[in-house]
This record gives C-alpha cells, sequence and structure tokens, in this order.
C-alpha cells in the first residue's frame, strides 16, 4: 500500500478520539471554551445521554463574524500566540483541537455573536464539512450544539456505556467547574430537567450547598493560605471536610490547579489524605474542594490531553504548602461532629430543592438564610425555644458578599479554642458504651472506648518519649499461643518491645510473656499480642514511626475500657477530665470521633417545637 | 406456716443470708429468701447459684410451712419495725406472708418455696476438718486478696485450699503476686485433699466467720463440687472451681542477697505518703535497700517519681542484711499486703531489681507473700 497523507477529515477523526472520548469530554471542551471568553452564566443541556444533542450556552465574549469558520480548523486558537505562551497559559483551553474534533464527529450548529458586532453568525457543520453558514441575530455570547455524537464513527458509539452513566459523567464535569468558578453562573439541565443551578456569587460554600446539601457545605472547614512569591508562589484556598464527615470513595476530593480540574489521584490526592493522618477511619475519604495557585510558568498542564494531569516545578513545595494548609484547617476547626439526622438533612435538602427550582437566586439565599440561622444558635447558646431574631432567617437580598462571612467571621475566634473541650457534666451513660453529657452548646454522647483510647495514647506516647513505660513482671509467665510468623516477627523485635514493657521468650506454639506493660490488663495480653504481631506483618519494611504508631495504637486500645462497661458517674467525670486534658480530644487513635454533639437547635426540631 | 421471733434476731438473720441473694439475675425467684420451719428454729437461705448461706434463728413456731419472699423488701419492712416480737403468717392459698409487729401489719406477696434451688447441707455428713473461726477469718483475710479480679485464667479468681496431714494451706495468685498461709489443724486429716474456692466467696465466709464464735468446721461434697461450711447457726456452701492451680512452689524463691527487717506500722505510713505520687506513675514505688555501717543502722528509702506532679522520698531506719538493693513496686500490691499484716515487723527479701520481693511477717509463721517487681529506670 502506498503512503500518502490522510486528509484533513480522518485526521480529526484519529485526533478527536483522543480529545472527544465520550459526551462529558464535549460538555469539558465547550464549557472551558466559555470561560476561556469571560462568560458569566453558562448553561449545559443534554439529551439522549449526551448523544441526541448537548449544548452549551454562554454570554461569552463570542467569535466574531469573520472568524467563526477559522474557530472549526485544527490547532486554531484564540489563546496561544507564540511557543511561549506556552509556559504561561492562563486559559483552559490552547491546544486549537477541541471545536475541529468535536465537528468531525457530529452535527455541529455555532451560533455566536461577538459584543462589539450587530448580527451574530450561524454555521451548520457535519462531520468536518461546512454545511450552512447565515446571519443571524442573536445576543452576546456563543452557543454551540452539537447533535448525534458520533454518528460517523459506529465503534465509539458502540463503547458507550448506558446514558445514564454519560449524563452522571456530564454532571460530574459541570460540577467541576462550578466548583472551580464559583463566580460563574451555572445551569445544567439533563433531558430538559434542572439538575444543578448555582447562583454564581463568588462563594464556594454556596456551590458546595448547590452539590451537597446544606448539612454538608456548613460543616465544612475553610482553607487558606499561601507561600513563596514569583514562579514559587503557591496559594491554596477552599474548603475541606472536617474528620467526621468523609465518603467512601476519592470521587468527592476536587482538586484544581489554576482552576483547571485534575484527576483525584496521584501524589496531590494523597497530600491531601496524609493530612488527616490518624483522623480518617481506614477506606474513608475526605470530602474536599481545593484550589492551588501556582505560577503558569511552574506548572505543565500539558501532560495529558484532557489536561486531567498536570506537572509541578516545585512539587515538593507545592504539595508541603497543600498538606500544611489543610491540617491547619482541620485542626483549628476540629469541632465536634454534630450529629445529624438522616430524616431531617433529607427534608431539608428536599425543601432546598423544590424553593430552588423557579427562582434559583432566592433558592440560594434562603438555603443560606435558614443554614445562618441554625448555625448561629447551635454554636452559641443553649436556650430551648428562643424565638428567632427578626432578620435572620430572611437575609438582605442585596447583601452580595457571601451571606455566610458574617456568621463566619464571628464563630472563628470561638472556633480557634475549640481542640479544647467545653465544661461537660456528666448526666448519664446508656448502652453502658455511651456517656450522654451537657455542656453549654448542646448535649453530647461520648463514646467511652473511644475517649478512653485516646487518654492512654497521648499518656502511652508521653511515657515513651520519657523513656518510662512502666514494665510489670510476672509472677507465672503467660504463655501466648500464636502463628510461628507472628511469634518469630515479636521474638525478632523483642529489643524494641522491651522499650515498651514487653519481656518475652520462645515457647512452643508462641511467646511466653515475662514482663508487660503496667497499663495493660492480664485478660488483654493476648489479643493485644496477636494485634501487634498483625500490624507489624502489615508494614513489611516499617520505619521506626509506624512501629511506634502501631504499638500505640494497640496498647492504647487495650488498655481502654472497653464498650458494654459500666462505669459509674465519678469514673465518668474523671474519664471527661483526662480527656480535656487531651492535646486532641475529639478523635481516637484509629480516626473515629469521640463525642458528637445535638444540638438544642436538633433536638427542638426533632419535638417539632422548631420548623 | 404460723410463728413468731424477735424482730432483732430475724434482722440480724436476714442480713447474714443477704449476702447471698442475686442481686440481678435471670432466675427471679434467686432475689428471694426462703422462710422454712425447721424444728423449733426458722431457716432463712438465700443463693446466687455460686454461694448460699442458711441461718436458723430462734423461733415459736405454730404451724410448720414455708415460702420465698422478696429479700431486699422482707429485709426493709423487717428493718423499718420496732424492736419486738414479730408474728409471720403465711396465707398458702394466695402464697402471701403476714408480718406483724405491733401496731404494723404488713402483706407481702412470695413464691411457692418448691422453686426454691436445694441447697447441700452439712448436716447429714461428716466434717473433714474443724477451725477457730478467728483462725480461719485471718488466713483468708490474708491470702484472699491476692487472687485475680479479672477471668481471664478462671484458676487464679479462687484460692487453692490443700489440706495434708495437719496443716492446711492456703494460696492465691494473679499472675503478679502470690499470698500464701499455712494453718495448723487440731487434727490431721484422714487423706489428702486440694480445692480452689471462689475468693469472693471465701470473704463471705470470713464474714460470717466473724460473727460467729463456736468451731467452723468444713467438708467437701463427695463430688467434689462444692465445699460446706458450718457454724452453730449458720451454713455456707460454695461452688468449687475446677482445674488446676498453677505450680507456685516453683516461683517461691529459696534465698535471698538482702534481707530487710522493718516496723510494719512505719513502713505502711512511708507508702501511704509516696503512694499519692505513685498512682500518677504507673504505681511504681522504688525501695531501696542501704546495709547500716559501723556507726548506724541500715535504711529503707522509699520514693516514688512522677513527671507531670511531682516526687516524694523517705527513709526507715531498718536492720538491713546482705549488701542492699533496689526494687520497684506496683504500690497498691505493697498497700494491700500491708493491711492485712498484724505484726509489728516484716521481713523484705530481695535478690535483684529482677526477682521477685519476698515478705514475710516476723512473728508470724505460716505466711509467705511474694510481689513481682517492675521495671527500674
Amino acid at each position: 500500500m502506498p503512503i500518502r497523507l490522510l486528509d484533513a477529515t480522518v485526521a480529526a477523526q484519529i485526533a478527536a478520539g483522543e480529545v472527544v472520548e465520550r459526551p462529558a469530554s464535549v460538555v469539558k471542551e465547550l464549557v472551558e471554551n466559555a470561560l476561556d471568553a469571560g462568560a458569566r452564566r453558562i448553561s449545559v443541556e443534554a439529551r439522549g445521554g449526551g448523544l441526541r444533542e448537548i449544548k452549551v450556552l454562554d454570554d461569552g465574549c463570542g467569535i466574531p463574524a469573520a472568524e467563526v469558520e477559522l474557530a472549526f480548523e485544527r490547532h486554531a486558537t484564540s489563546k496561544l500566540g507564540s511557543a511561549e505562551d506556552l509556559w504561561r497559559i492562563t486559559t483552559l483551553g490552547f491546544r486549537g483541537e477541541a471545536l475541529p474534533s468535536i465537528a468531525s464527529v457530529a452535527q455541529v450548529i455555532c451560533v455566536t455573536r461577538a459584543a462589539h458586532e450587530e448580527l451574530g453568525t450561524e454555521l451548520r457543520i457535519a462531520g468536518g464539512e461546512l454545511q450552512a453558514r447565515q446571519p443571524r441575530g442573536c445576543s452576546p455570547g456563543t452557543s454551540i450544539s452539537v447533535r448525534n455524537l458520533f454518528y460517523n464513527t459506529p465503534v465509539r458509539r458502540e463503547y458507550l456505556r448506558s446514558e445514564a452513566t454519560e449524563l452522571s459523567a456530564i454532571s460530574a464535569v459541570v460540577q467541576q467547574y462550578a466548583l472551580a468558578y464559583p463566580e460563574v453562573r451555572f445551569s445544567l439541565l439533563l433531558e430538559g430537567r434542572l439538575a444543578l443551578q448555582t447562583s454564581g456569587d463568588g462563594d464556594l460554600r454556596t456551590v458546595v450547598v448547590e452539590l451537597y446539601g446544606l448539612d454538608v457545605a456548613r460543616q465544612l472547614l475553610p482553607v487558606e493560605s499561601s507561600a513563596g512569591e514569583d514562579e514559587q508562589a503557591v496559594r491554596v484556598t477552599g474548603l475541606v471536610s472536617p474528620p467526621g464527615l468523609t465518603r467512601g470513595s476519592r470521587g468527592y476530593l476536587h482538586l484544581f490547579v489554576n482552576r483547571r480540574a485534575l484527576q483525584p489521584r496521584g501524589a496531590l490526592a494523597a497530600v491531601v489524605e496524609e493530612a488527616y493522618h490518624t483522623l480518617l477511619m481506614k477506606g474513608r475519604h475526605p470530602l474536599a474542594v481545593l484550589d492551588i495557585r501556582v505560577h503558569p510558568l511552574a506548572v505543565d498542564v500539558n501532560v495529558h490531553p484532557t489536561k486531567s494531569e498536570v506537572k509541578f516545578r516545585y512539587a515538593p513545595r507545592v504539595f508541603g504548602v497543600v498538606g500544611r494548609a489543610v491540617r491547619e484547617a482541620l485542626v483549628a476547626g476540629a469541632a465536634v461532629p454534630t450529629w445529624s439526622g438522616e430524616e431531617g438533612a433529607l427534608q431539608r435538602r428536599f425543601e432546598v430543592r423544590q424553593a430552588g427550582a423557579p427562582a434559583p437566586r432566592d433558592a440560594a439565599a434562603s438555603a443560606w438564610g435558614a443554614g445562618d440561622a441554625a448555625w448561629d444558635r447551635e454554636r452559641s447558646r443553649w436556650d430551648v425555644g428562643a424565638p428567632a431574631a427578626p432578620g435572620q432567617v430572611v437575609l438582605p437580598r442585596e447583601a452580595p458578599p457571601l451571606p455566610v462571612a458574617p456568621g463566619r467571621s464571628e464563630a472563628a475566634p470561638e472556633a480557634a479554642p475549640a481542640t479544647s473541650l467545653p465544661p461537660l457534666r456528666v448526666v448519664g451513660q446508656v448502652g453502658l458504651t455511651y456517656i450522654v453529657a451537657e455542656a453549654p452548646e448542646g448535649m453530647y454522647l461520648i463514646d467511652q472506648h473511644a475517649a478512653h483510647e485516646r487518654i492512654t495514647y497521648e499518656r502511652l506516647m508521653a511515657q515513651h518519649a520519657r523513656g518510662a513505660v512502666e514494665s510489670q513482671g510476672m509472677l507465672l509467665p503467660q504463655a501466648v499461643p500464636m502463628a510461628p510468623a507472628a511469634a518469630a516477627l515479636l521474638l525478632g523485635n523483642a529489643a524494641q518491645l522491651a522499650a515498651w514493657g514487653f519481656a518475652l521468650d520462645p515457647w512452643g506454639d508462641g511467646v511466653l510473656v515475662r514482663a508487660a506493660p503496667v497499663t495493660l490488663p492480664l485478660e488483654e495480653l493476648p489479643g493485644a499480642l496477636h494485634e501487634l504481631a498483625d500490624r507489624l506483618a502489615g508494614q513489611g519494611g516499617s520505619t521506626p514511626l509506624d512501629w511506634r504508631e502501631a504499638v500505640l495504637i494497640t496498647l492504647s486500645c487495650h488498655t481502654s475500657v472497653r464498650a458494654g462497661q459500666p462505669l459509674t458517674l465519678e469514673e465518668m467525670r474523671q474519664l471527661l477530665h483526662q480527656l480535656e486534658q487531651c492535646v486532641s480530644p475529639r478523635t481516637c487513635p484509629h480516626g473515629r470521633p469521640t463525642m458528637i454533639l445535638m444540638t438544642p437547635a436538633q433536638i427542638e426540631r426533632q419535638f417539632g417545637r422548631r420548623a | 406456716m404460723k410463728l413468731t421471733c424477735l424482730q432483732e434476731n430475724l434482722k440480724r438473720g436476714l442480713a447474714t443470708v443477704s449476702h447471698a441473694v442475686a442481686a440481678r439475675s435471670t432466675l427471679p425467684i434467686l432475689a428471694n429468701v426462703l422462710l422454712a420451719t425447721d424444728g423449733g428454729r426458722l431457716k432463712l437461705a438465700a443463693t446466687n447459684l455460686e454461694i448460699g448461706i442458711t441461718h436458723w434463728i430462734g423461733a415459736q413456731v405454730q404451724e410448720a410451712g414455708a415460702i420465698t419472699v422478696p429479700a431486699k423488701l422482707l429485709a426493709d419492712v423487717v428493718g423499718g419495725l420496732p424492736n419486738d416480737r414479730i408474728t409471720l403468717t403465711l396465707d398458702a392459698r394466695t402464697a402471701t406472708l403476714r408480718v406483724e409487729c405491733g401496731r404494723f401489719v404488713s402483706n407481702i406477696k412470695g413464691a411457692d418455696a418448691d422453686e426454691f434451688p436445694t441447697m447441700p447441707s452439712i448436716t447429714d455428713r461428716e466434717a473433714t476438718i474443724s477451725l477457730p473461726p478467728d483462725v480461719l477469718r485471718q488466713a483468708i483475710e490474708q491470702v484472699a486478696f491476692a487472687a485475680a479480679t479479672d477471668e481471664s485464667r478462671p484458676v487464679l479468681t479462687g484460692v487453692l485450699v490443700r489440706l495434708r496431714e495437719q496443716t492446711m494451706f492456703m494460696a492465691a495468685a494473679d499472675g503478679f503476686r502470690l499470698a500464701t498461709r499455712q494453718v495448723p489443724l487440731p487434727e490431721a486429716v484422714s487423706k489428702p485433699v486440694d480445692f480452689i474456692v471462689p475468693a469472693r466467696a471465701l470473704l463471705e465466709l470470713a464474714r460470717i466467720a466473724g460473727e460467729s464464735e463456736g468451731p467452723i468446721s468444713m467438708t467437701v461434697t463427695p463430688g467434689g463440687g462444692q465445699v460446706l461450711f458450718q457454724t452453730a447457726t449458720t451454713e455456707f456452701v460454695s461452688s468449687l472451681i475446677d482445674g488446676r492451680f498453677p505450680d507456685i512452689e516453683r516461683v517461691i524463691p529459696q534465698q535471698y542477697a538482702t534481707r530487710v527487717i522493718v516496723d510494719t506500722a512505719e513502713l505502711a505510713k512511708a507508702v501511704k505518703l509516696a503512694s499519692y505520687f505513685a498512682t500518677a506513675s504507673q504505681n511504681a514505688i522504688k525501695l531501696t535497700m542501704e546495709p547500716g555501717g559501723e556507726l548506724g543502722p541500715g535504711r529503707l528509702v522509699i520514693s516514688a517519681n512522677a513527671t507531670d506532679v511531682g516526687d516524694n522520698r523517705g527513709e526507715l531506719d531498718c536492720m538491713v542484711q546482705g549488701e542492699g538493693g533496689q526494687i520497684a513496686l506496683n504500690v497498691r500490691f505493697l498497700s494491700d499486703l500491708l493491711g492485712v499484716l498484724k505484726t509489728a515487723q516484716l521481713a523484705i527479701e530481695t535478690q535483684s531489681p529482677q526477682s521477685p520481693g519476698v515478705f514475710k511477717p516476723v512473728g508470724q509463721e505460716g505466711y509467705l507473700h511474694i510481689i513481682m517487681p517492675m521495671s527500674i529506670r
């Protein structure tokens, strides 16, 4: 077969294979174009799983009539002038591939008018071929409608998943940009239904309310940190979930670099999760929205055609700033997780949606209104049935800068010493597991085991640091049967274990304990040794720090009061008193919360004293 | 059933058996006390299936019969009555006990006596041994506290009782300490017997022994499942713990490097002082033994040190034989021991900081206590 140049359409179709994988990629490219065009409102519509039609409408700068055709040529872009520009990209797109790629695999109708022109243009392209062009009256901005996507590439069409899957992918894309651009008003219509509507008021938290509901949004902790100058400048802003609020996947980790969405994997995601060290349960992931701004020169976004990965020039530095920022936010906001009644939350969410459909702007405001009122009262007083102050529920409409801000800033000084506990009055014990206590801000339920675990963890850590974990000799050395591998592991580390108060000897089918830490009750000894062996086995080349952590967690777990153990009032008081002395009293070493709060507002709502 | 007795006697009798009443049990009848006429006496009995106590008080019985009534209610009612004659009348048809005293009348609903578990009695058996009550009580008090309170090794929650010829040997250990006591018996036992009694049960027995004057006889049921103790007016039965007691002779050191003889009361005071600091540092208390020179007696230094709280140091004059040394102990174990010692002086024997501390009261033969050391830093 003779070698020949591919004709333009085939070349474009091949390129389209990279850029346009599925309907969601079309949405992504078009939304990016709209954002680069400076749009303040972007409306996305999808029908038939995005295959029948995708329509993206914006109020951006539009394309001048003379340039419309050029926009659909390959490697045509307004965003890049020279190769040097590639190193200081501030726009989302720049490759000049999106429009021609899409146009080569679909029927595209582009209606656009630049703000300074009187008349707009309508362009119809199918399979990369110009079909029609005519002047048309329209409002400034661009509307691109992509119909019958992949009509000429049946194989690609064959490989698409169900319509619902494609729609959810589209929705995910729009969500990402809504989070990255809170100042842009996004609306998403899926099969004619309004799926998402953001207010575009510039506050990230209001976007989160729309996506994840009021309950989640108001728990998120603000992150803000910056470091360095010029090319090394790194700035992190956003919201992260407190340790008590987690999700089963990383799908709720929204990371942006210079407002460009990244896949929540790789080093950056790991850095964020690492910041939650000992605060997260295994298999749980935080919910976070983080925008990382770096100098355009310090990041290479040209790694992948869909730009979902980036390379940092000063990666360790960026990761350091991000990790520290998240950790600081967590420590500063280490509040007690609030008890959230599932039903109530759902109901409220429903109400927001209902009200939100007709008048989106009001919806956002009213959602906040309710949230703000409840929020403040929850933090401040424990006075049951106080009538809501007028003006608190209805927010001044034209206070555009974030209705939340005043509430937040007032709460800030309160939040600062939030690591220390409020004065708790013990009421009693329920289920032989939880201590009920009362404080100015409401009713606390405290997990006695988790709380005691935290106390012993910190005490043991202090003792070990002083080299003073006391060891008690055994009158009758106790044999603990265990698997040969586990026994060998423990005996092989006998010297290190001795620092923790263990004296072990080999014995038939296990180990013989000659001495154990004083605080470890005898009946817990076999369990503790087994767990210790398991933990150590799980971390092959463990560092001394891992080692310490493993021993600490095991010992603190086994020396703590168990759930199901009755406690006297005095014992509970002592427990809470000791918990107050802890550095981070609100989570146990495994990352579970030690206490949850039921605010008066929640209790009142349950009793119907409050709407 | 109809009878008359003195309020004072009934009150004391109910108090005696109340310790065997099961406070929380899935068997409601165990919260009751059994009242039954027995010749010219009224028999009171209670059991929680682990121990059982039967007590007899004098009564004028007009009509025989038996009933069980809630123990706490009856004790409360009787306790609130004047010190006078009480008439108990049972209405068998409604199982209601009528309690009359002076001008007070109470009717207490009960349950049929047949539902009450039968308890073995010593009366139809020959006693194995017989002991003065104060000797038994002291032996129990000096040994039983060393038994384990956790259930990880059930055998250690009991006290080993070993009868050989003319001695009774008792031992209890909880993994960190050991208490043993030998008591000479007035008569030799016919055959050697070993059994393990729950320490909790023995402490109840010690209480009963404290109230009794005549000798206490003891026997083990033929099946070996229970042990019975009997005084003139009370019978006590306890189930036994099945199992083999660890070989304790092995852990008793046969020699020492340092021996200290110290005043028990003074040591108790010094330990009490140090304990305020020791409790904040995992209960560790340090004993330093310094032999005396030409000029003065030896010294025992008791010290405790808690990083966050502070420290304490006390010195006692004592007789030190040997080279001296140091040992760290759990202050709780030491206080427990000092609380049960009756002699004026105490001997402490040690070998090294890692080997057990041996405690022997001076002037009381047959008692030995061992405490395992803590690590010294």
